[in-house]
């Protein structure tokens, strides 16, 4: 008697356990990455998986359609390192095509983090570049010259590069490596 | 020890203990594993029919049907919508089909990236547009349930065919949500205009 119920409460206690770990991660399918860079590729699709649309009524995000861009989030560096609050970025040179695009900082939950300066995103339309159009934004907790992107003394956070308007589609293998930003860790304070 | 033949050693470990399991023990995992793997696919497929919190729960908190409403800026502080972008501001207006179709209308005032989505009741995004899609300066289309788009579609005129973009909404109940881009920090204002000037009204269906 006492055997089956056993079995039953540490079964279901499994179940619940991992399928709870499962979803703080965003969901284990319909993911593609470019270099660091990784795309819910079916977020908010009408054939998104099962995994993908149970984060999604969890955390109450509305996510960009593909009718009108892409978004690619960062959790490393180019090392493959988590990024770090404490540590100098630099993300550079280019960004896949598109009519505009932003990056921005953002904490584990999605949300961005304020700072002094209330700066935290940059846009396409504002950012200093290179004669050549290339261009650098500095991620840092401490001041920098040129776009300078500022995490305030927070552990670790991500990048959210979004593009809209924009000719690449997640469908297939489209996005070269070469076109995503390149995110240099320089040193760590 | 290379990852290969770390792995083959633990599988040879794995093998070994479970030869040494006796039968009932044995029985008993495989329970435990059936009703865990249950458990998690029942879950994980529930969620979406019992969230409380998912986006459509937030958005109706924001205002009545066919209300316009600004959504919380991203750095606002207001931790409603993450992964929200501090570029854009963003309009809302919920729905519900059951009084009949549903005309969205968003008058694009100014030039640069302005979006229109649609969402249904279950978090799907079932279809969106962007100001390159505008005709005479605005973005607009009507929502309809299966059984109106048949009702509307038995009223066309062939000679004279209807000019409306028509989207089938999943649900009956859903959101719209206008998206305005501020090319620069001082231009959020304007682009809180634009994303406010989207408009939602029920329209009656023809007799």
């Amino acid at each position: 008697m006492l055997k089956p119920l056993a079995i039953g409460v540490v079964g279901v206690g499994l179940g619940l356990w991992s399928a709870d770990a499962l979803l703080a991660h965003g969901g284990p399918f319909g993911v593609a990455s470019v270099g660091p860079w990784r795309i819910a590729s079916q977020a908010g699709a009408a054939d998104a998986d099962p995994y993908e649309r149970a984060v999604l009524s969890r955390s109450g995000e509305i996510p960009i359609a593909i009718g009108e861009g892409l978004q690619l989030v960062a959790r490393l560096d180019d090392a493959g390192r988590k990024l770090d609050g404490h540590c100098v970025y630099r993300v550079f040179p280019h960004a896949p095509a598109a009519r505009y695009w932003t990056l921005g900082v953002v904490n584990g939950a999605g949300f961005p983090i304020d700072n002094p300066a209330h700066r935290t995103v940059f846009r396409s339309s504002e950012i200093l570049r290179a004669g050549d159009g290339s261009f650098a934004i500095v991620v840092s907790p401490v001041a920098a010259p040129g776009n300078w992107l500022p995490v305030d003394g927070v552990g670790t956070f991500s990048l959210v590069l979004r593009l809209y308007d924009t000719p690449l589609s997640v469908a297939g293998d489209e996005i070269e490596n070469s076109a995503a930003p390149t995110i240099e860790r320089e040193r760590c304070l | 020890m290379t990852p290969r033949l770390a792995r083959k050693a633990l599988f040879h470990a794995l093998g070994a203990l479970l030869a040494r399991i006796p039968g009932a023990a044995l029985y008993a995992l495989a329970s435990v594993a059936t009703v865990a793997a249950l458990t998690h696919l029942v879950v994980v497929l529930l969620i979406p029919e019992f969230a409380e919190k998912d986006a459509f729960s937030r958005v109706s908190t924001l205002g009545a049907v066919n209300d316009t409403a600004l959504l919380p800026a991203a750095d606002s502080g207001e931790r409603q919508f993450p992964f929200l972008d501090p570029a854009f501001a963003g309009a809302i207006c919920r729905y519900d089909l059951s009084n009949g179709p549903l005309r969205v209308t968003l008058p694009l005032g100014r030039p640069g990236f302005v979006s229109l989505s649609f969402h249904s009741r279950r978090g799907v995004t079932f279809f969106a547009l962007t100001d390159r899609a505008a005709t005479q300066g605005k973005l607009e289309a009507i929502v309809v349930t299966p059984a109106e788009l048949r009702v509307l579609e038995a009223h066309d005129d062939e000679e004279n065919p209807s000019q409306d973009l028509r989207i089938l909404s999943p649900t009956t109940e859903g959101f719209a949500l206008a998206r305005a881009l501020a090319e620069l920090p001082g231009l959020a204002p304007d682009a809180a205009a634009q994303a406010l000037s989207l408009s939602c009204k029920t329209e009656a269906l023809p007799e």
